[in-house]
């Protein structure tokens, strides 16, 4: 059996380690409290010293304080502060933070063998918005850590240089789905200027990066695009069929429905489903007797896309409707009866024999 | 009667059960204080993966996965309509919200019509999943086109959850209950884990608050606060404890058993493919959790369940010993039932660490804990009297119970300062600390009582849902502004 003092020892160290615990969290309350207060101070100070900037005199004044800012405790608040400076007055404090070394540093973080120094660094990176920069953050685009990776995409996000598009294009369905997805959003916001790349990638990338330059070029909505996305709907790979189609759908080019109209027929589901979402999305009524056939297609999300298009062409989708009321499909006379509800249009789907 | 207890043998049963108790006891805080460890650094390597990556923006995308918001609702009018608003209001490119109006007997249906102006409409939908209880409408509105209303007769929850799943339209769905609110951002960072592995990550659950007391403007909490009733009060920092400290830790190494009902999100097509919520349990969300489990390891697949503390859900704790009692029993009763149904996996050659960690921990601290603990309130005493132990040892035991319990309550509120800091005044944060000291010497006796009584409730064959209370938002609305 345990003796009396290491039992008595014990129970004391419980106790303090009770009573440390409640310390700590006391001093970390405490903490977290002036941890505010220094936060708002900071950035109070440095707003000032920002404001500053705008005369020569000022500059001389205020350039060492904002050094200083970017290398303490609150330097991702003070370079999100810079990021925001009018271009010229940025460009001074860049200079000042190169002669510094500030900037050298950062891109030292960059490859440090600490994942979180790593990630610090960039997204010190990504709001200075340097463009000597871009190499590095395109490089940590293909670390080994998924978190240093996504912390490179959010950081070229908020870059949004011309130097980075083409590279940027380029990594298209390398990485793993986040960045590809964070790639993609950039390439969105940088719009139009995007679109040679992407038609490049399209037609001669791999299968994943064609992929993903369908789904932006459907969100970039560049009519240069309609002819190459055209040409994707005969693509090897079904899902980059599906995704030109989807495309299309969001250009919404009445000229493009006749050439999405033949992916209905496709051997693989969710190609026809997004191809008759895309000829709603399209919205030319001339489609609408061949996505009433659809209703009947063997596969649940086709029909329910086929009803959902139907319903968006509205009015002239009607007698597509009424025919597919009277179609031996017990499920495609519902799903008239419902699109033609919704229509406004009172319908119940008539039974039939051996439904 | 004092011949028989001075018996040999029977000291000698006494002693032995005394000692087993004590190595109960010492590993049950051994895997909670290692559970604990494991939270903290989980904790911290989200805190900072948010912080640096803001995982948000992607999920603000035109990349992101839209999401079925199902909400289910059995005589929930006091806080249904508050519910739709904050689940319709939230912070999300793509969502749909579907209210399950599960037969009920109160205004629960007629105030959804009214506040969303609701119109019946034919809706045709795929059976993929079967459930009881007819449809008896569906309903939508004009000016809320992402809401749908399921009226059906009332077959339970699982039986609501499974025939919205029939008509949700997206292939993530999260399911809500009618008396919580979500954060703004929940979904938004809810997604996460299936934007970061969308191959892998099947199920993901979010962290669960105390309701009662907050300020709640518009559908949403504005000011996080302690509630003024005492048995919430002890609620709030057992969540702490259970979401913050324990589930963390299992989540860590894939082995968590529980995502609660009230917010969790799940990939549709794994939930069809394993048949959906099973109407026969009372704790639904633990079965479709456990079977979700079994199926990905029988069928030897990659696949992720996981627990994020960020996302934050706040629901209506029971304010009443009865209301509690009936929650916390029906909460023990599910918990071995789904154990018993899926007790397999404690040999199943596929089970891999489930064996090992996962199920061992809800069976034997979790299911048999209030059988132990019990036998330590009764046979710990009768040893002291018998002379069997000694005062100190005896003195020594409940010293350790208390502070021990008191160390794990505080280290959860202290790692809710340290990550989220949601009570911002001294006064919430010196009461959470208090509770974590008083609870040890009355709530969890309590709760140890209505689990026991659970446990009588499977000997004896009774069972159900119970009658459940809701005070709805209004009240603490009203209350607090």
């Amino acid at each position: 059996m345990i003796d009396f003092q290491t039992l008595v020892l014990t129970l004391g160290l419980l106790l303090c380690i009770v009573a440390l615990t409640t310390v700590a969290a006391i001093a970390n309350k405490i903490h977290s409290n002036r941890e505010e207060d220094s936060k708002r101070r900071f950035l109070g100070e440095l707003r000032k010293r920002l404001l500053l900037l705008k005369t020569p005199r000022g500059r001389l004044e205020a350039t060492p304080g904002i050094v200083a800012a970017m290398t303490g405790r609150w330097s991702e608040l003070a370079a999100e502060e810079i990021s925001q400076l009018e271009l010229p007055i940025r460009l001074d404090v860049l200079r000042a933070l190169e002669r510094a070394g500030v900037i050298s540093r950062c891109i030292r973080g960059a490859r440090s063998r600490f994942k979180w120094t790593r990630a610090h660094a960039l997204r010190m990176l990504g709001e200075l918005r340097l463009p000597q920069c871009v190499p590095t953050l395109l490089h940590a685009l293909e670390d080994a850590d998924p978190d240093v990776r996504i912390v490179a995409a959010r950081s070229l996000g908020r870059m949004k240089l011309e130097a980075a598009e083409e590279a940027l294009v380029e990594l298209l369905g390398k990485p793993d789905q986040a960045v590809s997805a964070r790639i993609a959003a950039i390439c969105i916001e940088m719009g139009p200027r995007t679109v040679p790349s992407l038609i490049r990638t399209l037609r001669e990338g791999p299968s994943r990066a064609r992929f993903w330059s369908a789904r932006i070029l459907g969100e970039i909505h560049d009519p240069r695009a309609t002819r190459s996305l055209g040409d994707a709907l005969l693509d090897m790979d079904a899902e980059v069929r599906s995704a030109a189609t989807w495309a299309l759908g969001r250009m919404g080019d009445r000229t493009t429905a006749s050439l999405a109209e033949p992916l209905l027929r496709d051997p693989i589901w969710f190609v026809r489903a997004h191809a008759a979402e895309a000829l709603g999305r399209i919205g030319d009524a001339a489609m609408a007797p061949v996505l009433g056939e659809a209703l009947r297609d063997r596969s649940w999300w086709v029909r329910k896309n086929a009803l959902d298009a139907l319903v968006r062409i509205g009015e002239l989708a009607k007698p597509a409707l009424l025919k597919a009321l009277e179609c031996d499909d017990r499920f495609a006379r519902e799903c008239a009866a419902e699109g033609l509800s919704s229509l406004g249009i009172s319908a119940s789907a008539p039974a039939r024999d051996g439904d | 009667m004092e011949t028989l207890l001075t018996a040999p043998w029977v000291l000698d049963a006494i002693n032995t059960i005394g000692l087993v108790i004590l190595l109960y006891f010492s590993t049950l805080q051994l895997v909670l204080y290692s559970l604990l460890i494991l939270s903290f650094f989980d904790m911290r390597r989200r805190l900072a993966q948010n912080f640096y990556a803001d995982y948000e923006a992607v999920a603000k995308s035109h990349f992101t996965f839209p999401i079925s918001v199902l909400v289910p609702a059995y005589n929930e009018s006091a806080g249904v309509v508050d519910s739709v608003r904050s689940v319709l209001s939230l912070d999300y490119p793509e969502h749909e919200a579907i209210v399950i109006n599960d037969g009920s007997t109160d205004e629960t249906l007629a105030r959804l019509k009214r506040e969303f102006g609701l119109e019946r409409r034919e809706i045709v939908y795929r059976k993929s999943l079967p459930f009881r209880g007819k449809i008896r409408g569906l309903y939508r509105s004009a000016a809320t086109p992402k809401l749908l209303v399921i009226d059906k007769e009332h077959a339970g929850k699982s039986e609501a959850l499974n025939a919205a799943i029939n008509l949700s339209r997206y292939p993530l769905f999260c399911t809500i209950d009618a008396d919580s609110l979500f954060q703004d951002n929940a979904l938004l960072r809810v997604v996460r884990p299936f934007l970061e592995d969308p191959e892998r990550v099947i199920a993901v659950g979010g962290q669960v608050r105390v309701a009662n007391g907050c300020r709640i403007e518009r559908g949403r909490i504005s000011v996080p606060r302690l509630p003024e009733n005492v048995l919430a009060g002890f609620q709030v920092v057992e969540y702490l404890r259970a979401f913050v400290a324990s589930r963390l830790g299992l989540s860590a190494m894939n082995n968590l058993l529980i995502l609660s009902g009230v917010f969790s999100l799940f990939r549709k097509d794994v939930v069809i493919e394993v048949g959906g919520y099973r109407p026969d349990v009372v704790t639904e969300d633990m079965e479709l959790v456990l079977r979700l489990h079994r199926r990905m390891r029988e069928q030897r697949r990659p696949y992720a369940i996981q627990f994020l503390p960020d996302p934050i859900c706040w629901t209506e704790v029971p304010e009443t010993i009865g209301a509690l009692a009936r929650q916390r029993g029906r909460w023990h009763r599910g918990l071995i039932h789904s154990l018993w149904l899926h007790r397999s996996l404690l040999w199943g050659r596929h089970s891999g660490s489930l064996r090992w960690i996962g199920l061992p921990y809800y069976f034997f601290f979790e299911f048999l804990g209030p059988v132990v603990e019990l036998l330590g309130y009764i046979l710990i005493p009768i040893a002291y009297a018998l002379g069997i132990l000694s005062p100190v040892y005896f003195w020594a035991f409940l010293f350790l119970a208390v502070t021990s319990g008191a160390f794990l309550s505080i280290s959860a509120v202290f790692l809710e300062e340290l990550s989220f800091g949601l009570y911002r005044s001294w006064g919430d944060f010196a009461q959470m600390i208090g509770i974590g000291i008083l609870e040890n010497f009355s709530y969890r006796i309590l709760t140890l009582l209505f689990r026991l009584g659970a446990l009588l409730d499977i000997l004896v064959g009774r069972g159900g849902w119970g009658r459940q209370e809701r005070a709805g938002f209004g009240r603490s609305e009203a209350s607090s502004t």
